[in-house]
Formats: C-alpha cells, sequence, structure tokens
C-alpha cells in the first residue's frame, strides 16, 4: 500500500524536472554522475514521504501534531495544491526572509510549493548532481555536508532554505544536504521560482544575495582548508606514506585522530589533502575520472583511502564510484543505481590472494584502492600485469561463462594477488551478466579489454623469450618484466620530465629503459626515483609518488626503502605540486615573456611562489592532464613549449578553441596556459554568443580573463551572465567588464557583480545601455563605505563607471556615487542620462572627488550652470570635460570652470552654443593645460574670440572649430579664412607665444 | 677606432662565418649583453675565450654559434641589417606590433619554408631579438588561423592522439569555435 503511493509519486515529481534540461547539463559538465535524478533518487529511498500539507494542516490543525505514520490514510491529489492553505502561508510568514513580503508573494510561493518529508539521516541532496529545485524549510533540521559527511558546512533549521545555489546559478549542487531531524521540506522547483520571483525583486535579490555568499562560502572554505593543509604538510604526506604502504593504518589514525578532535574547519582542512590530485591520481589514470569523483563536491575522503570509513556508509561512494568507471559510464544512474546496491565490497592485506588460477568462479573485481597483481602460477609465478584503481579484473572467466550461452562457473585463468592493501568491488556474475544483456556496450568494452591483456600476456611471454636469448641472461626475467609492467606509471612520471625537458640536458629517457643497460636489476629502483629527483622541483606529486609506490609496492625492492624518507621530506611533496600543470604554463609563459640568453639551451625552471589553485581549475587540470600519456614531438609539434604558447597569444579565442583539439599536449597548454584568455573579447562574434555557448566558452577560458568585454551580445541572458561573472569573478579576478547593449540581462544579474567574492577586483564597468539598470544596480555596485555596516556589498575598487543611455537612473545615483564612492571614482560617463537632473548633481556640492578625471555628460540636455557648478566644486583635478549637447549651459558655466578646474586638458564644448561666446574663450585661454579644445557648433564665436584664445593659450595643440559660422569674422567684419591644408579641413597654424603649431579643426 | 666601426663574426652550427658590424649584431640583446664590456673598457676584460684584445681591435671578435644553422643565422642577420637603424622599445609592456606593424619588408621576409620560419624563431629566442620573435611568432599565428585541427595538425605535423571519445568531447565544448 504504503510502497504503491510511493511509486505514484515519483513521477509527480520527476515530471516538472524537463529531462532535456538534465540531458543539457549533463552535456555541459560531461560528468556522468551527474545525471542522477537528485529528486527521484531521494524519493525512492526508504522512507521518503511527500504529503499533501495542505489537507493534513487543515485537518490536523498543527503541522506539529502530525505524525508521519498517518500519512497513508492521506491520497495524495495535485489538484488540491490549488488552495493554500492559511496555515502555510503563516508558516511561511515566519521565514525570516519573507517577513516584509507581500501576502500576494506568500500566496504565489504557496502555490507553486510541493511539500516533502525526509528522514533522519536520509540525504535530500547530493552534491554533483543536476540542480532542479531549491527547498524551505518547514519543520526540522538539516545539515549541509561534503559528499561523505566528514565535514558539515552549515546547519540549517526551520525558516532557512537551501539549493539555491544550483538553480539560482545553474550549476550542480555543490553539497550534500542531509536531514538531521524528520524534515518537512516546500519543494519549489526552477521552473516555478523563475515565474515568482521576477515580480518580487527584493526578495529575489535576498535569495540571490544568500546564495551567491554561501558559494562563496564553500570556496573559501575549500581555499581555507587548502591553506591549512599546506600548514600541516607533514601530516597528509605521512598519510600518504601511509596510503602509499596501505599496510600501516596506526600511522593513518594517529594523524587524523587529533584534528578530528579538534574543530570542524580543520578537520575539513586535514581531509581533503591527500585525497586531492595527490598521490592516488596517478594510479588511476585509465580512469581518472575516479580522481575527478573525488573532487566534486570536495569529497574530503573518497573512496580510495579507507582505513577509517568503516562506519561510514559506504553505498553512497559505491555508486559514486561505479558511476565513475569508463566501463559504465554509459549506463543509466538508475542502472548503476542497481549496481551498486548489488555489489560487496571486500579487503584484502597484501599478499593475499584474490583469486587463484583454476578456481571457480566468474564474478568481476573491481579495484577501489590499492593495487594488485596478476600472477601466472604455473609459469615460475611470472607476473602478467599489475592493475590500479578503476581496474577489474575477473572478467576472462564471466566472458567465457557468457559467451557458451550458459550460467556455468568458470575456472580462473591467472592468480589475483593483493599488491598492498586493497579494497574491492564485488560484481556478482549473474548481477553483470543481466547488465550486459541490457547494455551490450559494456559486454563489448569488457571483451576489448580482455582481449588487450591476453595479447600483451602473449608478448610479454614472447618478449621475455627473445630477450633471454639474445641478452644471455644478462637480464633477469624480473626486472624485464617488471620494466614493462611499470610502462604507465612510468610513462606518467616521464610525461612530467618532458614537460620540462624542452631538449635540456639531462636525459631522461635514460631511465625509460634503464634495466637494458644494467648488470644487476635491483638497480632500477634508484633510478627511477633519481629520474623524479633531476626535476625534483617541478617533479609532481603524481611523478614521485608513482615512482614510490612503485617501489613500495615490488617486495624485491623493499631493501630499498631508506631511500625513501629523504624523498618524502623534501619538498617535493607539498601540496604546492598540486598545481603543477599550472605552474608549468607559468613557467613557459615566464620564460616566453623573457627568453633569456639560454632558454634555447636549458630550460631552468625556478619554483614559482606557491598559489592556491581553486577547485575548478584542479578539476580542470584533472580533465586535460593526468592522461599518463607521454608527450612527443608527434603530439606537440617542432616548436617547444615556451615558443608555442608565444604563438598562441597572437590567436584569437576561436582559433585557440580549435588549437585545443589539435592533440592532448597542445589542449593542455591551451586550456592551462596562464598567459592566454587574459582578454575575453567576445565582441567579434556578438552576433553568434547565447547563453550556452557563453557557458561554454567561460568554461574553455576559465577563471583566467581579467578584461571581459561582451558589449553587443544581444543574446546573452541571465543564465549565461549569471554563470560567467561567478565562475570567473568567484575563482579569478575580473578587473573590467564592458557589456554595451546587453539589455536582456537583469538587473538582478547586474546586481550579482555587487558580491564581494565576485566584484571585488572589478576596477571598470561599462553599462551603457543596459536597459534595466536602475538606481538600485549602482548602489550596489558601488557598495557602501559607512564604517558601521558590517553587510560587505559593493566592488570597492570600481572607479571607472559608463552608465550611457541608461535612461531610468536618478538623482539617487549621483547620491550614492557621492556617499559611496567619491575618494575614489576616477571616469564617469553619462551619455544621455535624462533622467538626472541638476538635483542629482546638486548631492555632489557637499563632497570632494579628488580621483575624478573624466566626466561624460554627453547629451545630459537640461543639465544647468548649477550642475556644472556642483560638478566643477566637487572634482577640482578634473581633466577631461565633454559637454556636448548640453545647450541650457550659459557662460557662468565657462566661468566655474575655469575657475574651479584648473587642470582640464581635454574639453568638448560643441553645440553648447550659449555657453560659448567670445569673452569664455578668454577665461578657457587661462587654462594652464589645455590641450584640446572642440567648439563644433558654437555658433557665437568668432575670430576675436579665436585670435585671443590661440595668442594665449600656452598649451592648446588641438581646436575644432567645425560648424562655426563666425568664425571667419572679427567684430563685424568679414576677415581673410584659415587656410586649410590642401585636401584636408585643417588648418595648421603657428602660434607666436609658443612656436608651437596648433591644429585647427574646419 | 670607434666601438660601431668593430666587427663581429658569428659562427654557425655548421661552421659558417659571418662578419657583421657590431651595430648590426647588437640587435640581438644577448650578443649586446655579451659585448657589454668590450670596446668600452678595454682595461678589464673578463671575456674568457677571447684572447684577442681590443687596443688595436685589429681582431674581429668571434662568437660561436653552436645552436643555430648557417642558412638561419643568414636570414636573421638580414633582418638585423635591415633594422640596424630602427630602434624598437625594449620595455615589454608596450605593444611592438601595434607601434611597429609588420611591414611589408617583413612579410616578404618571413615569407619563407615552415622549417626555415621555426628556425628564425628558435634563432630569434636565442639571440633575444624580441621584434623579430614577434612578428615570426605572428606570422606561425596566421599560418594557424582560420584553419580546423585537422588541417592545423597537417601544418605543423602533429598526430592526433585523442581518443574518439575524447575528440568528440572537446568538439562538442568548443562547438561554439566552429565557424558559422
Amino acid at each position: 500500500m504504503k510502497f504503491q503511493k510511493r511509486s505514484s509519486f515519483t513521477p509527480s515529481i520527476s515530471s516538472p524536472l524537463a529531462d532535456d534540461e538534465e540531458r543539457r547539463l549533463h552535456d555541459e559538465n560531461s560528468q556522468p554522475d551527474f545525471t542522477r535524478k537528485p529528486d527521484t533518487s531521494a524519493t525512492k529511498r526508504k522512507g521518503s514521504k511527500m504529503e499533501s500539507l495542505d489537507n493534513k494542516l487543515m485537518k490536523t490543525g498543527s503541522a506539529e501534531d502530525q505524525n508521519d505514520d498517518d500519512e497513508s490514510d492521506e491520497s495524495y491529489d495535485s489538484t488540491s495544491y490549488k488552495a493554500i492553505p492559511l496555515e502555510l502561508i503563516n508558516r511561511l510568514r515566519t521565514f525570516p526572509l519573507f517577513a516584509n513580503a507581500p501576502p500576494a508573494f506568500l500566496s504565489a510561493v504557496g502555490r507553486s510549493l510541493k511539500l516533502i518529508q525526509f528522514h533522519p539521516q536520509e540525504d535530500i541532496v547530493k552534491s554533483g548532481e543536476a540542480a532542479k529545485s531549491m527547498y524551505w524549510i518547514l519543520r526540522g533540521s538539516v545539515g549541509v555536508t561534503s559528499t561523505d559527511g566528514e565535514s558539515t558546512y552549515a546547519e540549517l533549521t526551520a525558516g532557512s532554505f537551501f539549493g539555491e545555489i544550483g538553480i539560482l546559478f545553474n550549476r550542480p549542487r555543490t553539497a550534500t544536504v542531509v536531514a538531521r531531524t524528520k524534515v518537512l521540506l516546500g519543494v519549489l522547483t526552477k521552473e516555478s521560482l523563475n515565474t515568482v520571483l521576477p515580480d518580487y525583486p527584493a526578495i529575489e535579490r535576498l535569495i540571490r544575495d544568500e546564495g551567491q555568499e554561501r558559494l562563496a562560502m564553500q570556496e573559501k572554505r575549500r581555499r581555507a582548508s587548502f591553506i591549512a593543509q599546506t600548514v600541516n604538510t607533514p601530516s597528509p604526506s605521512t598519510r600518504a606514506v601511509a596510503n602509499v604502504r596501505g599496510n600501516n593504518s596506526t600511522v593513518v589514525s594517529n594523524m587524523i585522530k587529533p584534528s578530528v578532535s579538534s574543530d570542524a574547519v580543520i578537520q575539513s582542512a586535514l581531509v581533503p589533502g591527500p585525497s586531492l590530485p595527490g598521490p592516488s591520481l596517478p594510479l588511476m589514470h585509465p580512469s581518472h575520472r575516479l580522481a575527478h569523483l573525488s573532487h566534486i563536491g570536495h569529497s574530503n575522503q573518497p573512496v580510495v583511502n579507507s582505513p577509517l570509513r568503516d562506519n561510514v556508509d559506504d553505498s553512497i561512494s559505491v555508486r559514486e564510484f561505479l558511476g565513475s568507471l569508463p566501463l559504465f559510464k554509459t549506463l543509466p544512474s538508475d542502472q548503476i543505481h542497481e549496481l551498486a546496491l548489488s555489489v560487496e565490497m571486500i579487503k584484502c592485506n597484501t599478499f593475499q590472494y584474490v583469486l587463484r588460477k583454476g578456481d571457480m568462479g566468474r564474478d568481476i573485481f573491481f579495484i577501489v584502492s590499492g593495487e594488485v597483481e596478476v600472477v601466472d602460477p604455473s609459469n615460475d609465478n611470472r607476473i602478467f600485469a599489475r592493475l590500479g584503481p578503476g581496474k577489474y579484473f575477473g572478467e576472462m572467466a564471466f566472458l567465457s561463462s557468457l559467451s557458451e550461452q550458459e550460467s556455468t562457473t568458470k575456472a580462473r585463468s591467472a592468480d589475483i594477488r593483493a599488491i598492498s592493501q586493497c579494497e574491492l568491488l564485488v560484481v556478482r556474475g549473474d548481477t553483470l551478466e543481466d547488465l550486459c544483456r541490457r547494455s551490450p556496450l559494456v559486454a563489448e568494452d569488457m571483451k576489448t579489454t580482455a582481449g588487450e591483456r591476453l595479447r600483451n600476456n602473449d608478448s610479454v611471454g614472447n618478449m621475455i623469450h627473445s630477450t633471454q636469448v639474445s641478452l644471455l641472461d644478462r637480464i633477469t626475467v624480473d626486472s624485464l618484466i617488471a620494466h614493462n609492467e611499470h610502462d604507465e606509471p612510468l610513462f606518467n612520471s616521464i610525461s612530467w620530465n618532458r614537460n620540462y625537458e624542452d631538449s635540456g640536458p639531462k636525459d631522461i629517457t635514460g631511465s625509460d629503459e634503464p634495466s637494458l643497460n644494467e648488470e644487476d636489476p635491483l638497480s632500477r629502483p634508484k633510478l627511477l626515483p633519481s629520474a623524479s629527483f633531476q626535476s625534483s622541483v617541478f617533479s609532481s606529486v603524481s611523478s614521485s609518488s608513482t615512482s614510490m609506490s612503485n617501489i613500495e609496492e615490488d617486495p624485491k625492492f623493499r631493501p630499498q626503502r631508506p631511500a625513501l624518507p629523504l624523498s618524502m621530506s623534501s619538498p617535493v611533496f607539498t601540496p604546492q605540486m598540486q598545481s603543477q600543470p599550472q605552474q608549468q604554463m607559468q613557467q613557459f609563459s615566464l620564460s616566453s615573456m623573457d627568453p633569456s640568453v639560454n632558454s634555447l639551451d636549458k630550460f631552468q625552471p625556478t619554483r614559482a611562489n606557491f598559489q592556491y589553485t581553486p577547485y575548478a581549475q584542479r578539476l580542470r587540470i584533472n580533465s586535460v592532464s593526468g592522461t599518463g600519456r607521454r608527450k612527443s614531438v608527434l603530439s606537440a609539434g617542432p616548436l617547444p613549449d615556451s615558443l608555442l604558447l608565444k604563438i598562441f597569444e597572437y590567436l584569437d579565442l576561436k582559433t585557440l578553441a580549435r588549437c585545443a583539439s589539435v592533440s592532448r599536449h597542445w589542449k593542455q597548454m591551451v586550456y592551462l596556459a596562464s598567459n592566454l584568455c587574459q582578454t575575453l573579447d567576445l565582441t567579434p562574434y556578438s552576433r553568434e554568443i547565447d547563453d550556452a555557448s557563453l557557458i561554454r566558452i567561460t568554461n574553455f577560458v576559465g577563471s583566467r580573463p581579467q578584461v571581459i568585454d561582451i558589449s553587443n551580445c544581444h543574446h546573452i541572458t541571465d543564465e549565461g551572465f549569471t554563470y560567467m561573472i561567478s565562475e570567473i569573478g568567484i575563482r579569478g579576478s575580473i578587473k573590467t567588464l564592458r557589456m554595451r547593449d546587453n539589455w536582456n540581462i537583469s538587473a538582478m544579474a547586474i546586481m550579482d557583480l555587487g558580491v564581494p567574492s565576485v566584484g571585488s577586483d572589478l576596477v571598470e564597468i561599462d553599462l551603457a545601455n543596459c536597459r534595466k539598470v536602475r538606481v538600485d544596480v549602482i548602489e550596489r555596485l558601488v557598495g557602501s563605505s559607512s564604517q558601521s555596516s558590517t553587510l560587505q556589498i559593493g566592488c570597492p575598487k570600481l572607479s571607472k563607471i559608463n552608465l550611457s543611455y541608461c535612461k531610468y537612473l536618478t538623482d539617487r545615483t549621483m547620491l550614492s556615487l557621492a556617499e559611496n564612492a567619491s575618494d575614489r571614482l576616477e571616469e564617469l560617463n553619462l551619455t544621455r542620462c535624462t533622467t538626472i537632473t541638476d538635483n542629482g548633481f546638486s548631492y555632489w556640492s557637499n563632497w570632494k572627488f579628488p580621483r575624478l578625471r573624466k566626466v561624460v555628460l554627453r547629451d545630459c540636455t537640461f543639465l544647468s550652470d548649477v550642475a556644472i557648478t556642483s560638478l566643477a566644486t566637487a572634482s577640482p583635478n578634473l581633466e577631461e570635460l565633454d559637454l556636448t549637447f548640453c545647450c541650457v549651459l550659459s557662460d557662468n558655466a565657462i566661468a566655474i570652470l575655469y575657475l574651479c578646474c584648473k587642470n582640464i586638458r581635454v574639453l568638448n564644448l560643441s553645440f553648447c552654443g550659449s555657453a560659448v561666446s567670445d569673452s569664455s574663450l578668454v577665461s578657457l585661454s587661462r587654462l594652464p593645460h589645455l590641450k584640446k579644445l572642440v567648439l563644433t557648433g558654437c555658433i557665437r564665436v568668432t575670430r576675436q574670440g579665436i585670435d585671443t584664445l590661440l595668442s594665449n593659450s600656452k598649451s592648446l595643440r588641438h581646436l575644432d572649430l567645425s560648424q562655426c559660422p563666425r568664425i571667419n569674422e572679427y567684430q563685424g567684419n568679414p576677415v581673410e579664412p584659415f587656410e586649410k591644408s590642401p585636401g584636408t579641413k585643417t588648418a595648421y597654424l603657428k602660434v607666436s607665444a609658443t612656436d608651437e603649431i596648433v591644429e585647427v579643426v574646419l | 677606432m670607434t666601438q660601431s666601426d668593430m666587427k663581429v663574426v658569428l659562427i654557425s652550427s655548421d661552421d659558417e662565418r659571418f662578419v657583421v658590424d657590431r651595430k648590426v649584431a647588437e640587435k640581438s640583446l644577448m650578443i649586446k649583453n655579451m659585448l657589454k664590456h668590450v670596446g668600452n673598457n678595454n682595461n678589464d676584460d673578463d671575456s674568457d675565450e677571447e684572447e684577442d684584445d681590443d687596443d688595436q681591435n685589429s681582431e674581429p671578435y668571434e662568437i660561436p654559434i653552436s645552436s643555430v644553422r648557417g642558412s638561419v643565422m643568414k636570414h636573421v642577420l638580414d633582418w638585423c641589417e635591415h633594422y640596424k637603424n630602427v630602434d624598437f622599445p625594449t620595455n615589454d609592456d608596450g605593444d611592438l606590433i601595434a607601434e611597429h606593424p609588420v611591414s611589408d619588408w617583413d612579410k616578404e621576409f618571413l615569407t619563407v619554408d615552415q622549417e626555415m620560419l621555426y628556425g628564425i624563431i628558435l634563432a630569434a629566442n636565442y639571440f633575444n631579438i624580441k621584434p623579430l620573435l614577434d612578428r615570426a611568432c605572428q606570422q606561425v599565428a596566421n599560418m594557424i588561423k582560420g584553419k580546423s585541427p585537422e588541417e592545423i595538425r597537417k601544418t605543423f605535423n602533429i598526430s592526433n592522439d585523442f581518443t574518439a571519445e575524447e575528440e568528440a568531447a572537446i568538439r562538442r565544448e568548443n562547438e561554439w569555435a566552429e565557424d558559422r
């Protein structure tokens, strides 16, 4: 009964969540684990119930009284939502957010709210999932945690909301929310939110702000955790040792326990450390999605290191782990879910045999952590292969059982022995068979792998045979095999070295096949660490730990271990190295900036300063690096990277993007080089840029742009714009934003710039013709300078503002600028802001704008001398002033300018006919720095004034007298016109006073 | 004998000898730095390889350039000769290309086969001749512009090491960059 009811609810919840939207999200993020439907999976899980609260509230009268046992009596009726229960509205009114909301808003929200109840410890949203709704807590409390629940970001109680980040900023869930008590939630889908909110901008503002703050807070926390981690370097590295050894869990617990007991920040700081692109990463390059996964939602403790996890529910990570495997990435989320339910987790200790050749069985094993080796007992225990996390084994028996169309158990073809402590997921043969029947791709994939392995095994055998003959037993078989098996990790470390090599003197290829030249196979491990040491400053965690783990895990090399502490304690193993690819790029850009004398001969790396690599950037780095393939001249081209990057600087955005698809190495460079994409100018493509492409472009350029120009991109709406500015703003630093004519972007979205984490570096903004800009946007951007206010909003560095054609700005704009930005405003453009009047400028008269250099008041036709008086007294250091078409001004305005603004260099008085007379030119001629004067269309000007001007002014170099009909009159008498230089409208006059040439446009 | 009259001999990797004016050679900041103490201050001659010295300046100053071929060197020195009287700003922040637009002579000069172009870039980088490096890089950039990834690969002789899925993914990601 109950069950039936639940299943009938599921579609009702998922239906508004449009499938195509989900697919789109999926595409954009191209991360398979985002596809899980949050709401459906949440409701599917046992105990989730949805109630029609209005029925309930009507019935019980008090929401507190109800308990969830009686809801099975209730029948779900979607039509009943049309009536809004008073109880619900009253409850909504208790939300601090809605305290001042109009009743109409409450009923609008109440109408679209759906109610869901969760039991304690149930996940409500999960990090990484696509976001479709936001949630209002009506009753109970929830915890906002990391994916694994290890660290808690916030505890929210009734009256709060969550999930808004995802839908307002179009991104997957950033954290996991778990019910602490029994919780009653009101669910507002994205669609309903978008229909209700625009009518209530004040409330939308509040929600957006809180969302943005939370987003930034999470970002900060990540940052903090990263820094804390560097402080605690010994601990993560020790832990990494333990992780690599995999057999010393006491070290781990010793290191971790104290931190758990200390405060939460430190805890979250410590835990993510080693699991970030740390030691576990290079081991899993075949499916670096796993590493990827461990970053999503900064899951502090991914499935990989698990000695501590015994008390943690594994099912969640299992599901994500499976979803992250390349083999299953094509599976729909519900099948992965099923699969996850059916698997078992087993653990193996070092040297333990997982399988023995000849064992019967057809289960398949997936390696979650640790490594195993494939051994052939019938052949001197020859090792065929070594498998790391993300790999699977046991498929041969399974496939052969499959091919014979009968579900018999088959004999295993080899031994599987654990190299280090391993965690394995066991998928039962029957389950998998079922799966293969439904998804033939999986079986296909498995067959390919099995085929490759068979071939490999053969070739290893052959090689051994041939070398044995040719090298006359100088090389032991073992060393050769070891060499062969180390291929992948070796390449990994070499590829890093290669990147620095650039015709460098160190011969890394030597370590490529060291054992061939060595008498003693044991000398090989010595070579490995040295290979990573040669580039020790740069050798990443990946290379060092890879080589380390190779040594560690092979019992033969155990005696070499004393060498390890050296390398572990060396600076190689600092978290800094996690941002290594990026640093590498910085190196290149450095060298390209400053070609040193010997840069051809020797590329000398110097350690870059520590730089925090934000989460998203690490994701990017992971997605483009960690491929485990070596860079070769084949994939890099004929020029060294430093020069290639220099060439890339000359490419436009689109060409750059095309270069990213040339080869892996190029992609890596294009995506990560810090010298590229610093200016994001989309104006050449303005006609074709829409939200979807803007989001992709944002993903492409990452947080690099400091100057963004999206002028004239008419198709951009809030969705793309918000994504772009929060993505670039939070992680990078936007210094200039030009968005002329983007009239589809709402005031709300522009206001998002005012959030400190986004706009803290913003210096210049061009909002010309952004029609939705009103005074609240300006107030928001300019922020509040009052010390008493703890509220941090605004862009503290904003000093150049262009508000041309923003026709809805009122005088309050000027007040806001005066109160909050008088000390930093440098440029202001108010072209055709006809709604700003003299009154607005009168606010300025009590303030000083010492830095204000440039003001454009073009077409502000109603401004009178009063406004100019205020402006002139407020900004004594004004250098450029444009008063074109300020027709109401009189001679007094010029006189005041002359008196107050001695620093004016450029003055445009076009068509200020009534202000410019011959007498005003006299005062202008005394401005000591006036260099350029435009008097177009000043009909009262005659030759008399011009003569005075030219003979008195010492600095004037450019004078525009076009459309001045009376310039050839002197006291009413016609005089000789200026002599134009042939073919132009310009005359060049030599002024006798200064012997300088003045360019006069006629 | 004044400094500007001094001759410098550059010896390429294939042992070709180029005798040029010091002024021409000093288009290369590297050589300029190298010659900093030569000719101005005769007393403390700290250059080690060159034993002959300057009071007479009878013998030209020899500089072996082991990483540049003679054919490339000739080209680069042609450029230096052409621009020997032009002073390029040395500060990095000025936009060189904007201030000194690429002239027709430059275009002509850089119309060479790819191998030579790469050689010029490498040599310009080695000699530290920024204006030449910039122009040559821009020339290469022009070769990239308007080409599809496949064409770029062909141009630079780069092999495609993406898997089919990866390539599809990145193509999807960068769909906006396709020409419409």
